[in-house]
């Protein structure tokens, strides 16, 4: 099962349509895509990605098996457990 | 020391740019979006630590978020071996009786599995529910050398099990050949006009609630003020009459549908119901979405207190707090707040989009709008063709492809 993210975009002020083919933008095979923007996606290789106004951020470069959302947060499965990943967290400084 | 609009890979979090995105300014500048829009969108520049939730110990092969009653924040898991866990890890079994075996065996072999919030009528509660989360899933089951898929409901927990919910209807005879045997007592003066009709449906009963299965509407129509209906038992299918408890009688008169009766299901002789102003005024009312069950989803999936049913040709909507599918053959009228059925074919997600709905396809997206409800459906194809607005509306065919396909001449 294959389908592609692509870009929100700002029609005449309003969200309409996702996906404007004619611009230049980054095509991914994802097999799941969870929550309304910013959103968290799994491509098809096992990669995470978080979705935000238009761009997309790598977030694991692999072995992901599920994306979920709920209630504004975002969750993944990696291997035996569950995730809950930020996009608006501080960063933690390592 | 970072200068505004230079990316760089930050390690925590394996933050790595994907390929840039340009656009061009005024006079011809060339800027880059995307530095841009990081260092707009995301000040730390870095994405933050995952927290680890719930290790299951298990390759996880899909996982499902829900709160539960003391709004804590848990997780339900389908392992890579099928095992549907809960979340304090507990696997969950479908009680199913197998007629290849001739018994009651505990089943795996999930395919999804979660936790749903909704509301039922009074009538299909039962008295004294658990107060576990209701539970919903797919199985595969055993049919012949093959296997099939069927849905399965009751409660979360150590030691619940799940009922499946067979697609099977009655068939309902005047005479003795049916399973069902129904026939209306002739001794009395007619007192219906118009006359009423009778739906049947085979019904389950979970921890949580009674759940009725696609319903058989009667061909014969009555007037009389006395029906008697009698189960034929040995002529039910094993595999119906085994995973089944009993027969709900459901008179159809006029604009008003009234459940009359449950009779269970190993009831020898006949029941006697009678059907006049005063008993139908005391039965409950019969909603129809909570009749049927799907059938062999690709998937499904709760989102806005609606579930989606995604088949191979269309997609089938709850109504609003209702887990289950609508009817095919009951000629419900769509009402605000109800269900309906959208004719789009390789629907594979659906995404909340403010009061409405993105379903995500393989040929593209939709947008699904209400006549100023947030969901009306009529049972008109047409009218439920207008309903979908394809985006982008004017792609053609080649964009088409090379949207699907990512372009770049990967096909």
């Amino acid at each position: 099962m294959v389908y592609y993210g692509g870009m929100w975009f700002e029609i005449a002020g309003v969200n309409e349509t996702i996906n404007i083919v004619l611009q230049p933008i980054t095509l991914l095979f994802l097999r799941k895509l969870e929550g309304s923007e910013p959103s968290i996606a799994l491509g098809i290789d096992g990669k995470l990605y978080l979705i935000l106004d238009e761009s997309f951020y790598e977030v694991e470069a692999g072995g992901v098996r599920d994306v979920s959302s709920l209630n504004g947060r975002f969750f993944y499965a990696k291997n035996t457990a569950v995730y809950e990943i930020d996009p608006f967290a501080p960063v933690s400084e390592v | 020391m970072l200068v505004f609009g230079q990316i760089e890979p930050i390690g925590v979090g394996n933050l790595v740019p994907l390929p840039k995105k340009t656009a061009r300014g005024l006079e011809g500048a060339v800027y880059n979006q995307f530095a841009e829009r990081m260092y707009r969108l995301l000040p730390h520049r870095s994405m933050p630590k995952p927290t680890l939730l719930i290790d299951f110990e298990e390759p996880i092969q899909f996982f499902y978020p829900f709160i539960d009653i003391d709004d804590n924040l848990r997780f339900t898991a389908i392992t890579e071996d099928r095992r549907f866990l809960s979340h304090t890890k507990e696997p969950q079994y479908v009680l199913y009786f197998n007629p290849a075996s001739n018994a009651l065996e505990y089943r795996e072999g999930f395919e999804q599995g979660y936790v749903v919030d909704h509301t039922v009528l009074s009538t299909f509660v039962i008295p004294s529910p658990s107060t576990d989360p209701t539970a919903i899933a797919t199985v595969f089951l055993p049919q012949g050398t093959g296997r099939k898929k069927v849905v399965c409901a009751g409660t979360l927990g150590e030691g619940s099990t799940l009922i499946p919910l067979l697609q099977y209807k009655p068939k309902v005879r005047r005479n003795s050949a049916g399973e069902i045997r129904v026939r209306e007592n002739t001794s009395l003066a007619p007192i219906f006009d118009p006359p009423y009709r009778l739906i049947f449906c085979y019904y389950v009963e979970t921890l949580k609630e009674r759940i009725l299965l696609p319903a058989t509407l009667s061909e014969g129509r009555f007037t009389r003020g006395e029906v008697l209906v009698q189960i034929n038992y040995s002529n039910i299918p094993v595999e119906a009459r085994k995973n089944v408890a009993g027969v709900v009688v459901i008179v159809l008169w006029a604009n008003q549908t009234r459940i009359m009766r449950f009779i269970p299901i190993d009831t020898v002789g006949e029941t006697v119901i009678a059907i006049n102003q005063e008993t139908l005024a005391d039965a409950p009312s019969f909603n129809f979405h909570t009749a049927n069950i799907p059938y062999n989803p690709r998937a499904i999936k709760t989102v806005g207190n609606r579930t989606f049913y995604f088949y191979p040709n269309e997609v089938r909507i709850s109504a609003i707090g209702r887990m289950w599918d609508i009817p095919d053959d009951l000629a419900p009228q769509g009402v605000a707040g109800g269900g309906g059925i959208v004719d789009v074919s390789n629907a594979l997600d659906v995404l909340p989009f403010g009061s409405q709905f993105l379903l995500l396809t393989k040929q593209g997206v939709y947008r699904l709008k209400g006549n100023g409800q947030p969901f009306c459906f009529r049972f008109r194809p047409l009218a439920l063709l207008l309903a979908l607005l394809c985006f982008p509306p004017l792609l053609k065919r080649r964009q088409m492809e090379w949207c699907i396909t990512g372009g770049c001449g990967l096909r």
